[in-house]
């Protein structure tokens, strides 16, 4: 939904509210995590027990969110 | 091959209380070993430390010899069964058991009425039929060393005793550490017993030193690998 919401202010704005959409991404990625850490934390076992880091999952889910937001804003510059 | 868990040097503070120092314990491929001790000695602390999951101010945690110096804990080595829920509530119990290579079969073995939950969300389960399948997961799944914190809580005491045999028939091939507070249920499993009081660990030759250590007043009969408790 936030990238989904970023993407429909860039094709509409441009290129000139990418700063701010690149700021707002981060802000929700850190929010997401704040709430995933601390209210979800004991579903973190789940995983952990069957070999999965806190720091893979995190590593691997937040860098997979943040290179698709990048390829969907370029690909929607392209296209407008 | 016998695989052996070891932890010692642990020094765990809170606000600066100090809740573990001088901690030793052990457990092998073949034992189980029980954890006692009363509310807040820091049982659930020292299982998590052996997890990775509470980073302590010293510690020395070795499987075989060799240190474990990350939080990263391989499911080939551990796993551990946490005092509140752990699994997903949107998974279903086929998806549980195919990520834990577990045979539904051999569940429905120990507990038939289980049969019809195989293709049920979690969330569709009691407290204590979802208690159930965590400890089995636990419990069968391979691994080295498993640790059960209050296995027992929210279990009817039928199912506590198909858990028990579970239990016993597991440590042939694994070292199995658990603490609960149905030490009844401890005594009668354990081979070796610690009780943790004012940080330490104790391991308990005796009746006398459960009693002594203020943890419970035992007053049956029970044997605890070669030694007998009980007035």
């Amino acid at each position: 939904m936030i990238t989904l919401s970023c993407l429909s202010i860039i094709y509409t704005w441009g290129l000139v509210t990418f700063t701010a959409l690149f700021w707002f991404k981060i802000i929700t990625l850190g929010l997401i995590f704040y709430y995933i850490h601390n209210v979800k934390k004991d579903d973190f076992y789940y995983y952990k027990n069957l070999g999965l880091s806190k720091k893979t999952l995190w590593f691997s889910t937040l860098t997979f969110d943040f290179i698709l937001f990048l390829m969907l804003i370029i690909i929607t510059l392209i296209v407008r | 091959m016998i695989n052996i868990l070891e932890i010692d040097s642990v020094n765990l503070e809170f606000d600066s209380k100090r809740v573990l120092q001088n901690v030793y314990l052990k457990s092998e491929t073949g034992k189980i070993t029980g954890l006692l001790g009363k509310n807040g000695t820091g049982k659930s602390s020292l299982m998590k430390i052996l997890f990775g999951e509470l980073i302590p101010n010293d510690k020395s945690i070795r499987i075989n010899g060799n240190a474990l110096l990350t939080s990263s804990r391989f499911s080939k080595d551990m796993r551990y069964l946490p005092q509140g829920r752990f699994l997903l509530n949107s998974l279903t119990i086929k998806r549980i058991f195919s990520d834990f290579e577990l045979d539904f079969d051999d569940l429905i073995y120990s507990f038939p009425e289980f049969e019809k939950f195989f293709k049920s969300k979690l969330i569709n389960l009691s407290g204590g039929e979802r208690r159930i399948i965590e400890i089995y997961v636990i419990l069968v799944s391979q691994t080295k060393f498993c640790m059960l914190d209050e296995p027992f809580s929210h279990v009817m005491p039928i199912h506590i005793d198909s858990i028990k045999k579970i239990i016993l028939r597991e440590k042939e091939n694994k070292g199995i550490i658990i603490t609960d507070h149905m030490y009844k249920h401890i005594l009668d499993i354990c081979d070796d017993l610690y009780v943790i009081n004012d940080g330490k660990t104790y391991l308990t030759k005796n009746i006398r030193d459960i009693e002594t250590l203020g943890y419970a007043r035992v007053t049956e009969k029970i044997t605890v690998g070669n030694t007998q408790y009980g007035q």
